[in-house]
């Protein structure tokens, strides 16, 4: 069974008079377990597609399935419960609370999906050291660099132990090496763990990661290729 | 005084006037008049009750005209001697224990008179009436074969009065047989009823009159008349001052 | 202490300042509220005070119609006697018994109606104000007889001064006729017109003998040192009438009824003032936390992706505010009730207060009350002011959409 299916995704927003397409009848199927890239210019629709598989934006026609969950039928609350439970997310501009510390952003979530205090911090510190972040759990976003934020926010999405990872331009805002240690850490959350992950970007030394790349151009799906992953030339 | 003067002042009045189309006015008039111009020495008692005491006083009064007004206390002894006299609306009243007069003030004139439930006004001035309000007859019945005529008086707006108004039951030989007091609200407030008439001195008097507030009927003062002369010589300096100090009656 | 409540207390701090000015405008209010308050409450307690002392004191022994209908005949017997045992009973020097009868009172020129009170020289000073006000000769002493005090307004319009002789015109209180001669040993001054115009006072001796009183008066009154004691000795004074039924104890509420209704109709007054003041603070705080509210929307945004529920938000926005209102009340409580104590261990006074107070023979400052009530009644009020404004802030949550919040400056 595949983790995430799409049929028929039909998305326009309206911008003034003109109509824009965001999603043009768009069918996918992603296998859990994945590595997914989707590429294309902007306004290709990628982010749209994301968003639809987030469940943070509701598509006007079609279905989508995300693991058990039938998406686009699902009520704002229970679309709210599935992205805590089920769906981790990484942004552009990492978007950590600024006032709290590297722990407190991953406890945060943890609090809000109930956990008891013992464990919150237990696997805080341990999902830390998991993304490199050891020795540096008390620090406020603001102390530090570009990538260890967005390694914070890696942490905060993969603390719920989702199965699916969605990050829209995830390397947008970092400098090559450090893109290039964040891809290597998706790599490694998507082999040691299984996590399927599906990243919107239109920078090619990202698309270099996924096993399968899918280009997107108008709001359809113009090509879709496996291919073999490879690292960054650093 | 005079309040229950009026009352007191019994006119033989032919029944020839009854009949003729008399006016409120004039039937008010009518009985002044008769009233006016003439002297008077009685004998009376007041008897002020209240539901756990009641008190008694004997005295005598002397009225000429309706602008002077002697009273002279002759019972109890510890009271003897206290007068009040009353002339054209002012009043002095003396006090043995004392020996002095004083005066007693307009603000005062509202107050009881020695404790009983009549008011220095009642007492003094009640042909103010005829000058200060204006009449108006508003019914008639018949009573122990007479006719009785019944006249609302309200005053001027000017008068310097406290009632609202008055109602005044007059029967057709101008005995008063009752006088209502009603307050500036239109309720009744006092009421000054004659309980018997007698005839002495050849008249029919108002022998036993009663004031009784509105809704205390267990209180009530009343006065009795156990003897009146009119048209009596009457000494020239009964109603001064220094009579009233040295009483030689 | 939770990641939540942490994150509200932080997200205070992010704007430190603007945070503080709201804290201030309520530490302000706060304290500004607890001084007008305990100041009216204390300002209350002299008004009943010095409103008792002056005359009717905390309680009487009365026949039981005479506060009704005021009769002559409606009298206490031996009430000297009762006077003295309630003196015992009470361990106290502050009870005297009192006659009233109204009188038409005479000088060589003028009369007047007055409500004559007969007084006991010795015991009256200690149940009233007026014998201290003697502003020319004397007060009444025991062993006087035909004497009498008097307010300066009546003296003048009775033409008289002091060693004028006044006649008094009465009813005894078996109905005989009433008269005295007295002669003015002393005028006194409350500087109140009403009470200068109709005060005069004789001694309770004489009073007895002129109007045929025997040995009974009219009040038996009772001054105590504070208002909390009222209940204890109408009790006292009730066991010492007991088997008198037509005696009956009245408290000061039941003497001067005026009183309390005076009280209400000033505090609702106070209340206007008040209420004023808190919407104020509470638009400060609307203000405050819909500033906090829109500048974090992208952030609030990302929140909402990540699962949370607008009603957690919501939540989070009202523990900011009710952290920033418990801090303004506990600075504003502490901050009032330092300041408060202060004033009612140093008093207060108005400029001319202390002059006024030495005319009218009263305190010449003003010691606010310091209660749990005084304290906490205007804080607590702020308090919900505080979190009521929060409210609408709080509900513009409810329609934020995570992408467009998000995408937001």
């Amino acid at each position: 069974m595949s983790a995430i299916s799409c049929r028929n995704l039909c998305k326009t927003f309206r911008q003034g008079e003109e109509v824009i397409t965001g999603l043009d009848h768009v069918n996918l199927d992603i296998e859990g377990g994945s590595f997914v890239c989707l590429s294309g210019p902007s306004g290709s629709g990628k982010t749209t597609l994301l968003n639809a598989m987030g469940g943070l934006d509701t598509p006007d026609e079609g279905e989508i399935t995300v693991g058990e969950y039938r998406v686009d039928r699902l009520s704002k609350g229970e679309l709210a419960d599935m992205r805590l439970r089920s769906i981790g997310f990484v942004f552009q501009s990492y978007n950590l609370i600024p006032v709290l510390s590297a722990r407190e952003n991953v406890e945060f979530v943890m609090q809000v999906q109930g956990l008891p205090a013992p464990e919150r911090r237990s696997r805080a510190e341990q999902v830390l050291a998991e993304v490199g972040l050891s020795g540096l759990e008390e620090r406020l976003p603001g102390d530090m660099s570009g990538g260890q934020q967005q390694r914070v926010a890696v942490a905060r999405a993969i603390a719920n132990q989702p199965a699916l990872v969605l990050a829209d331009e995830p390397t947008a805002n970092l400098d090559t090496r450090t893109a290039a240690q964040l891809m290597d850490l998706f790599v490694a959350l998507n082999r040691e763990r299984g996590i399927t992950f599906v990243i919107a970007t239109h920078d090619v030394r990202v698309m270099g990661y996924a096993r399968r790349l899918v280009s997107m151009r108008d709001g359809l799906i113009v090509a879709d290729e496996q291919q073999e992953s490879h690292s960054m030339e650093v | 005084m005079y309040k229950f003067l009026v009352a007191c002042s019994v006119l033989m009045f032919s029944t020839a006037a009854v009949g003729q189309e008399l006016t409120a006015d004039e039937i008010i008039r009518k009985a002044m008049d008769h009233y006016r111009g003439q002297t008077s020495h009685a004998q009376m008692s007041m008897v002020i009750h209240r539901p756990d005491w009641q008190r008694e006083m004997g005295m005598k009064t002397w009225t000429e005209g309706d602008k002077r007004t002697l009273v002279r206390v002759t019972v109890p002894a510890k009271d003897a001697g206290n007068g009040t006299l009353s002339v054209d609306g002012n009043m002095w009243t003396y006090t043995p224990k004392i020996n002095r007069v004083v005066k007693v003030p307009s603000s005062m004139m509202s107050q009881n008179w020695m404790g009983s439930d009549f008011s220095n006004k009642d007492i003094s001035k009640d042909t103010d009436i005829i000058d200060q309000y204006d009449h108006e007859l508003v019914g008639n019945y018949q009573q122990d074969g007479h006719y009785v005529y019944v006249i609302q008086s309200v005053p001027h707006e000017e008068a310097a009065v406290v009632w609202g108004k008055e109602v005044l039951h007059i029967r057709d030989d101008w005995v008063m047989l009752e006088q209502q007091f009603w307050d500036q609200d239109d309720q009744l407030v006092k009421t000054l009823r004659t309980l018997e008439i007698r005839e002495m001195d050849g008249r029919e008097v108002a022998a036993v009159i009663r004031m009784s507030r509105e809704g205390v009927e267990e209180e009530w003062t009343e006065v009795r008349t156990a003897a009146i002369d009119f048209d009596v010589e009457l000494a020239e300096n009964l109603f001064t001052l220094s009579n009233l100090r040295n009483p030689r009656e | 202490m939770s990641v939540t409540w942490r994150l509200a207390w932080r997200n205070l701090w992010r704007h430190s300042r603007r945070t503080w000015l709201t804290v201030g405008a309520m530490v302000f209010c706060n304290v500004l509220l607890i001084f007008l308050i305990s100041l009216q409450l204390g300002s209350y307690q002299m008004m009943i005070d010095n409103s008792l002392a002056s005359f009717s004191g905390h309680a009487q022994v009365q026949h039981r119609d005479y506060l009704e209908e005021q009769r002559m005949r409606q009298s206490v017997p031996r009430a000297a006697a009762l006077a003295a045992s309630a003196r015992d009973a009470l361990g106290l020097e502050t009870t005297a018994a009192r006659g009233m009868a109204f009188a038409l009172v005479s000088s060589e020129q003028r009369s007047f109606g007055v409500l004559l009170q007969g007084v006991q020289p010795v015991y009256e000073p200690g149940v009233s104000t007026f014998p201290g006000l003697v502003r020319q000769g004397r007060y009444l002493a025991s062993g006087d007889g035909g004497h009498i005090v008097l307010g300066s307004v009546l003296a003048q319009n009775l033409k008289v001064g002091l060693g004028d002789e006044l006649t008094f015109l009465g009813s005894g209180r078996d109905g005989s006729f009433a008269a005295g001669v007295a002669t003015i040993v002393g005028i006194l001054d409350t500087g109140m017109d009403e009470i200068d115009r109709s005060v005069a006072q004789v001694p309770l001796a004489w009073f007895q003998d002129i109007f045929s009183m025997g040995d009974h008066a009219h009040s038996v009154v009772v001054r105590l040192p504070s208002l909390e004691q009222v209940p204890v000795a109408v009790a006292t004074l009730e066991g010492l009438v007991g088997g008198q039924d037509e005696l009956v104890v009245r408290d000061w509420d039941a003497l001067q009824p005026g009183l309390r209704q005076a009280i209400a109709s000033d505090m609702a007054s106070g209340w206007f003032t008040y209420v004023v003041l808190i919407v104020l603070v509470a638009f400060s705080v609307l203000n405050t936390q819909l500033m906090s509210v829109l500048e974090r929307t992208r952030e609030f945004g990302v929140m909402l992706a990540l699962g949370m529920r607008p009603a957690q938000l919501a939540r989070l926005v009202g523990m900011e505010t009710l952290l920033m209102s418990g801090l303004g009340m506990a600075l504003g409580v502490l901050l009032g009730a330092l300041l408060t104590w202060y004033l009612s261990v140093a008093g207060f006074a108005y400029p001319g207060m202390e002059e006024l107070g030495a005319k009218f023979n009263m305190p010449g400052r003003m010691y606010p009350e310091v209660s749990l009530l005084s304290l906490l009644w205007g804080p607590v009020v702020v308090l919900f002011g505080a979190m009521l404004a929060a409210i609408y802030p709080a509900l513009r949550l409810f329609r934020l959409a995570p992408v467009a919040a998000m995408r937001a400056v």
